[in-house]
């Protein structure tokens, strides 16, 4: 036996009288109450982040409907300024009704 | 002897086997959990479930105490990588967590045992399990390297590179030399 080894197994035999005393066989068996709460704790932050992810994707499909609502209004005020600024010289659509986007159809 | 049984799921003799390595069990446990004594409760708890319903069988391939290891073994790393949350539980509940502290800090109030857990924390986790279940359960490398599902080789490799590397350490520590050396 090598001097390594002959540290190595006074070092264990050291560790070995100084272990930590197993817990009641029985009681391991029935297993503990902390694996209960934690799982307990992991399903309760599961909920909670598919009702945040859930509310997030609401409010961003929302708001890019909005947004999109307001790109296609500013669209059609930009047309219809050029079609104004073109064909009222021309005496055409003199007449053009006032349309309100605020209101719609 | 124990090399010979198949035992079934629902035999007394599973129940009375599993109570007899329940210390040597739990120490492993402890081992393969990083000295985390909740962990190493909840991992000897998982394996006694898989044990007991079945889910885990000792064929006679090994010895008890081989295959035991290897099932303790293998749920602590199911369970080390199912804890996505272990480290801030164990930070919400107050439990130890491992640090790395440098060795000669330790040693300036520590004990033999404590000397020597800080040496062992300085080799790589696979050489820990290795001498653990060379030096601490008296397991021969072939039957450690069976637990831990790796050649002889290679589990010959990493023995020997731990206990060279903690040997180191413990000298550097002035851990004493033994006894048989010295005279």
């Amino acid at each position: 036996m090598s001097d390594d080894e002959r540290m190595m197994r006074r070092a264990f035999a050291a560790l070995k009288r100084n272990a930590a005393a197993a817990p009641d066989f029985e009681r391991t068996i029935r297993g503990q109450r902390r694996i209960k709460a934690q799982t307990r704790f992991v399903m309760v932050g599961l909920s909670m982040a598919a009702l945040l992810g859930s509310a997030l994707v609401t409010f961003a499909i929302l708001e890019r409907s909005a947004e999109s609502t307001r790109e296609q209004e500013s669209l059609d005020r930009a047309l219809l300024a050029i079609a104004q600024s073109e064909l009222e010289p021309l005496g055409f659509l003199t007449t053009v009704p006032s349309i309100s986007f605020d209101e719609g159809p | 002897m124990e090399r010979s049984l198949c035992i079934s799921a629902d035999t007394p003799d599973l129940h009375r086997l599993l109570a007899s390595h329940h210390e040597a069990s739990f120490a492993w446990a402890l081992a393969c959990a990083r000295r985390s004594r909740p962990d190493a409760e909840d991992v000897l708890h998982l394996t006694y479930e898989k044990i007991l319903s079945g889910a885990a069988r000792f064929e006679g391939a090994s010895s008890f105490k081989t295959w035991i290891f290897g099932v303790i073994w293998r749920t602590a790393r199911e369970h080390a990588r199912r804890s996505i949350f272990g480290r801030w539980g164990a930070l919400l509940t107050g439990q130890e967590v491992s640090h790395d502290e440098p060795i000669d800090q330790t040693l300036a109030r520590a004990t033999d045992a404590q000397v020597v857990l800080a040496a062992l924390r300085t080799v790589s986790p696979r050489q820990q399990e290795i001498l653990h279940l060379v030096f601490y359960e008296d397991l021969t490398i072939e039957e450690a390297a069976n637990v831990l599902r790796v050649s002889i080789g290679t589990a010959r490799v990493h023995y020997e590179r731990g206990k060279k590397s903690m040997a180191e350490k413990l000298r550097r520590a002035g851990y004493s030399e033994p006894e048989e050396a010295a005279r």
